[in-house]
């Protein structure tokens, strides 16, 4: 009946959206707003109460967005322990009902495992239903406390004092709540169970933080008013009375409120907790499945039920893992850790998102591109760190617990997956790496060179030559071998000759002169393969040769340049018509007075013949505004040890830049720009000046880009 | 009427309306997006900065 793991043993997608947002929202709604509410209005008061659910939802929204971008591609394994806070948060352990309690969630608990088992259909179906059910529920406490409040507005009375504690105990209570708002994450796993996963799964997220924050602020409103100050054993103000019962406040509460107030609310949590249950079952399932398929995990977690198609393999493995803890483990301290650990995994979502937008910008498709890039992800990581610290003053356990937990999982990643992990089509191989020196490195100047074949390499010999001389460097000749998209990544080595006569030919000039090192990688997008071995060796310099014809849309110099310049970790220079025995007796430096002019005016006189070879530094006056120019070649002379004999100055009046560049252009040999520091989104729009330069100059040209560290990332990308 | 109340109605209703109003972009550009067919970063940027 069941199926070994293997590409085509996948589960079917039956879940549509409205599945996959009522998975969220069975998730969200339960023991964190039930047991949260009571707490939040003795420490907030009434006003902020309502105020933190408020606000907690749009902390959640910014994450959820972040979230919504890479839900098919994300997976965790961190949804079980928020689960079992909703089923089992309010039992006692102490209580002599323990035992009867931990009965009732071990039967609960495998009548749901037998769910899942059954299918995703099943699962999606009967946890709608749920879910359903409980928000009918919660929507009713919020609608009857609106009600209530317009037949007797005195009741609205309850919200002064407004915050009675200040409100500085706002961010106590949104510690304390955000509880409430984790769940959502669970849309993510199901990207492979889900119909047209890339529309759906992004708007069930989003869907349901939106829904859940506006029910939030509802049951809060209705809370507040629910109790009428001097009525029969209300002393004191209501928020008071509220929060005097602690967890149980919200129940006292709603049976102050309606009939059957408690009758109902219970249900509610009955409902809540199963079907956090049945999703978390869900996630925890489809994350370790996931995990399995991608050999992280043993194969075991991989097979697929051949009728059912259901992952069974990791669908036992979970169930184990819950009924262990369910009857054995203190579940209050397990459940206390589980915050902590959501806010890590949602500041790693966060920090990865601003990564791979950074990194794979050019190769990822988006079923949703969130707007202010990155100021979103960046609020909400501040936030979590901030709710994260704070819950050491609620749970030095929990600050014990989540990072074992966590340094479990990296363990495991470090000792068992690493090495036997799928290699997917998004990864740089390593062909093939030879040293061709034997003399140690140490103190010399990395300089890597891209060379894409011979033709290209011959273009870059002189330059290099001339750069290695002058920074005493050792070269890393690099070719990334370019494998069509349809062509498996391990047939990469038959398309490595050219790249071998290339570097042969730069060896062939330079092996004598110079340390080299080469090194020939596969990776599906060049850029990202060139820039990732730039972090890896540690290089400070980068040249590469660019054949200066563009006819591409997307980019200003190239489909390949263009990302190098901007996610490259070091300087940058681009040769184009620098080949041949070329002598360069006069270089013009156009200069605007950002650092990459200054490293333009380096290259320049480096480049130059060193007795007979002159650099201008050349400003053009349109009107608005000339940086201190004089000041600026003065200090970069100095700072550069370039003789002042061979760099004069120049500066005229002209009402379009690019032109009187290009009219002095024809006076010399070579033109050395800085690439443009404007935003890259200022960049999208129409080709900066640099670039129009480069473009249409018939003279050589090499383009610099100067490595200035974080303060260059910022103003790049923010 | 009280100035705490006053700026707790005022912060309240501007989270909720923000909620919202992301919900509803969120929602446009995901559809928008589906229709018009996938793209990178660069290709959508490139085609607002453009007007297209």
């Amino acid at each position: 009946m069941a199926s070994s793991p293997g590409s085509s043993s996948k589960p079917t997608p039956e879940l549509s959206l409205f599945h996959v947002t009522m998975m969220g929202l069975g998730m969200m709604i339960g023991a964190g707003v039930f047991l949260g509410m009571g707490i939040s209005i003795g420490e907030a008061g009434p006003g902020g109460v309502v105020l933190t659910f408020a606000l907690n939802g749009l902390l959640a929204m910014l994450t959820a967005l972040t979230f919504a971008i890479y839900t098919v591609r994300f997976a965790n394994a961190l949804g079980w322990p928020d689960g079992l806070y909703k089923l089992f948060g309010a039992a006692n352990p102490q209580s002599v009902e323990m035992t009867l309690v931990k009965i009732v969630a071990v039967v609960t608990a495998i009548t749901f495992i037998y769910i899942n088992f059954r299918g995703a259909s099943e699962t999606g179906k009967i946890g709608a239903f749920i879910t359903m059910g409980q928000t009918l529920f919660v929507v009713t406490i919020g609608v009857v406390g609106i009600v209530t409040a317009i037949k007797d507005p005195a009741r609205l009375a309850n919200f002064t004092p407004f915050m009675p504690k200040g409100w500085s105990q706002l961010l106590v209570t949104m510690g304390f709540t955000y509880v409430a708002f984790e769940g959502y994450e669970v849309i993510a796993q199901a990207g492979d169970e889900a119909i047209d996963p890339r529309r759906n799964l992004p708007k069930a997220m989003i869907y349901s933080v939106c829904i859940v924050t506006t029910i939030y602020i509802l049951v809060a409103f209705a809370t507040v008013v629910s109790v009428k100050t001097g009525t029969q054993g209300v002393e004191g103000p209501a928020w008071q009375w509220i929060g005097s019962f602690h967890e149980k406040g919200f129940g006292e509460a709603v049976s102050r409120l309606m009939p059957f107030g408690n009758f109902i609310l219970t249900l509610a949590v009955i409902f809540s907790s199963t079907s956090a249950l049945n999703a978390t079952i869900y996630s925890a399932t489809r994350a370790s499945y996931a995990l399995g398929r991608d050999s992280m995990l043993p194969k075991f977690f991989a097979l697929i039920h051949t009728a059912k198609k259901t992952p069974y393999g990791s669908l036992i493995a979970t169930s184990v893992v819950i009924l262990i803890v369910t009857t054995v483990l203190p579940t209050k301290d397990v459940a206390s850790s589980a915050s902590i650990m959501f806010l890590f995994l949602f500041f790693m979502v966060n920090l990865c998102v601003i990564k791979i937008r950074r990194s794979m910008a050019d190769e990822l498709t988006y079923g949703f591109l969130m707007p202010l890039f990155p100021l979103f992800p960046i609020l909400a990581i501040i936030c979590q760190i901030v709710l994260a610290v704070w819950l050491v003053h609620m749970s030095i356990i929990a600050w014990i617990v989540a990072p074992i937990w966590i340094l479990i999982g990296l363990g495991i990643y470090w000792f068992y997956a690493r090495s036997r992990a799928t290699t997917t089509e998004d990864e740089i191989l390593i062909l093939e790496e030879q040293k061709h020196h034997k003399k140690p490195l140490e103190g010399k100047y990395p300089i890597m060179v891209a060379v894409a074949n011979p033709a290209n390499a011959t273009q870059l010999i002189q330059s290099t030559y001339r750069l290695c001389g002058a920074k005493d460097a050792h070269l890393e000749l690099i070719h990334m071998v370019q494998v069509p998209d349809q062509i498996s990544l391990h047939d990469a080595e038959k398309y490595t000759h050219i790249g071998k006569e290339g570097l042969f030919e730069v060896m062939l000039s330079l092996a004598l002169h110079f340390p080299i090192s080469t090194t020939i990688r596969y990776c599906r997008n060049v850029a990202r393969g060139i820039v990732s071995a730039i972090r890896e060796k540690k290089t400070k310099m980068l040249v590469l040769g660019w054949h200066g014809a563009t006819h591409h849309t997307l980019f200003n110099l190239g489909s390949k340049i263009d990302p190098i310049i901007e996610q490259s970790p070091c300087n940058v220079v681009v040769l184009k018509g620098c080949g041949g025995n070329k002598v360069f007796k006069s270089a013009l430096v156009p200069i605007a007075g950002g650092p990459n002019g200054a490293l333009a005016l380096e290259i320049a006189s480096i480049l130059t013949a060193p007795d007979e070879g002159m650099v201008t530094a050349f400003s053009v006056d349109t009107g608005r505004g000339v940086v201190d120019f004089d000041q600026f070649v003065g200090v970069n002379s100095k700072k550069f040890d370039i003789p002042r004999e061979n760099l004069r100055t120049k500066t005229v009046k002209a009402e379009s830049a690019v032109k009187a560049i290009l009219k002095e252009a024809k006076n010399h040999d070579l033109v050395v720009l800085g690439t443009t520091h404007k935003p890259l989104l200022a960049q999208m729009g129409r080709m900066s000046l640099p670039e129009k330069i480069a473009c249409r100059s018939p003279k050589p040209v090499v383009m610099v880009k100067s490595d200035s560290g974080v303060r260059s990332w910022i103003r790049r990308w923010i | 009427m009280d100035k705490d109340v006053l700026i707790g109605i005022i912060l309240t209703a501007a989270a909720l309306l923000t909620v919202i109003t992301l919900t509803v972009l969120s929602r446009v550009s995901i559809e928008r997006i589906a229709s018009d067919g996938f793209k990178t970063a660069r290709q959508t940027l490139k085609g607002k900065n453009n007007g297209k």
